[in-house]
């Protein structure tokens, strides 16, 4: 796992922002503005929502800044936020109940060479649940329990999301290292 | 026919699917919005209750705010043709050139707000930053200006965002003047040299 989040916060720069340090709460703002936006757009798939929730996430954080226990890493209940607010915007749209409308698996033959790119639309092209799913357990590092428990889901829910999508993912990813192999 | 060595097993392949998705570049938003949710956080904090502070320094904000106002609305007096009140019989180049002139004289306004240095409230502090970035985007616009109408609009904007501005800061330092500052002031607001 490799959570763009991980980042260690100094316990006085968030002391200073639960005391309302607005240069402390810039600091940390600062520091996770990419990483939540990240977060929110493979989540979501839309740069304006993306833009939205790292605001409302934020806002969050620093309201809630003062009940920070320290007790597990500040990245990781400040993740926890992030993926609530983009979760909740799933919800509003009902996709999270409505996960079999699953669109056909697209066609990936016509790819540009560019694999990180590729990557990037392939992972556009899923549906806003599976893909957020993806997301969750290969980049953040989230157990299918976690998944399960963050979308109100049974953990085969995770499975099957994750299958489905690792699967269409799969087939951009195998080609490109195929070459690199065989060469 | 290919070695099945090279074939991925699917653990490997998962983990190499995670590895190529961790190494997407981080994405960066297209607007700067801290200085959003500073002011939304700066407009849900209430402000402090001075107490007998506050009272106390009611003399002396009186004091500098009446200075202040009365800096602004010189402005206006020795230069009543602006923007707001616009006189047709007026040359552009005329209106332009007092536009020019208050906005020279709003900039030693501020200057004097300025020096002295009390810190603001946060909300203030927002306020003043976005006018800030106003003014400056009009000073930007007005160097690449080619016309006459539009230097004269942009110099009546200009001027309308410092009066603002100079407003925003010294209702502000009224606000947050310390007991030091207001016994200072209370004592220079009575004295007869």
């Amino acid at each position: 796992m490799s959570s763009h989040f991980a980042i260690d916060v100094p316990s006085s720069l968030i002391e200073r922002g639960a005391r309302g340090d607005m240069r402390a709460f810039e600091q940390i703002y600062r520091l996770f503005e990419r990483p939540v936006y990240t977060l929110a757009l493979r989540m979501l798939g839309d740069a304006d929502e993306a833009q939205e929730i790292l605001h409302d996430a934020m806002l969050q954080l620093f309201r809630k800044l003062g009940q920070f226990r320290g007790d597990a890493p500040f990245w990781g209940w400040l993740r926890k936020i992030a993926v609530n607010e983009a979760l909740m915007r799933l919800r509003r749209r009902g996709v999270v109940d409505t996960v079999d409308a699953m669109p056909e698996p697209e066609d990936f033959s016509t790819a540009s060479p560019e694999h990180q790119r590729d990557l990037e639309r392939a992972l556009g092209r899923l549906p806003q649940v599976t893909r957020s799913v993806v997301w969750l357990y290969h980049v953040e590092g989230y157990s299918h329990e976690e998944i399960a428990e963050s979308f109100g889901k049974s953990v085969s829910f995770s499975k099957s999301q994750l299958a489905r999508g690792t699967q269409k993912l799969r087939a951009l990813y195998e080609a490109p290292m195929a070459q690199v192999a065989y060469a | 026919m290919p070695d099945d060595r090279f074939q991925p097993h699917p653990d490997q392949d998962d983990a190499a699917l995670a590895m190529a998705l961790a190494a997407l570049p981080l994405q960066t938003p297209r607007a700067d919005g801290f200085a959003a949710i500073a002011h939304e956080l700066a407009l849900a904090t209430p402000r402090p209750d001075h107490g007998d502070r506050g009272r106390r320094s009611t003399t002396a904000w009186l004091a500098l705010a009446a200075t202040l106002f009365a800096a602004i609305i010189g402005v206006r007096l020795l230069h009543p043709r602006t923007a707001f009140e616009s006189d047709a019989a007026s040359s552009d180049a005329d209106t332009t050139r007092r536009l020019i002139e208050q906005s020279q004289q709003l900039d030693a306004v501020l200057a004097t707000i300025d020096a002295r240095s009390v810190p603001i409230d946060a909300a203030s502090a927002m306020a003043s930053v976005e006018l800030e970035n106003l003014i400056g985007l009009t000073d930007l616009q007005l160097n690449a200006a080619t016309r006459d109408d539009e230097a004269e609009a942009l110099w009546s904007r200009r001027v309308e965002l410092m009066t603002r501005l100079a407003a925003t800061r010294s209702s502000a330092r009224f606000d947050a003047l310390s007991d030091n500052d207001a016994a200072f002031l209370q004592d220079a607001s009575y004295r007869i040299d």
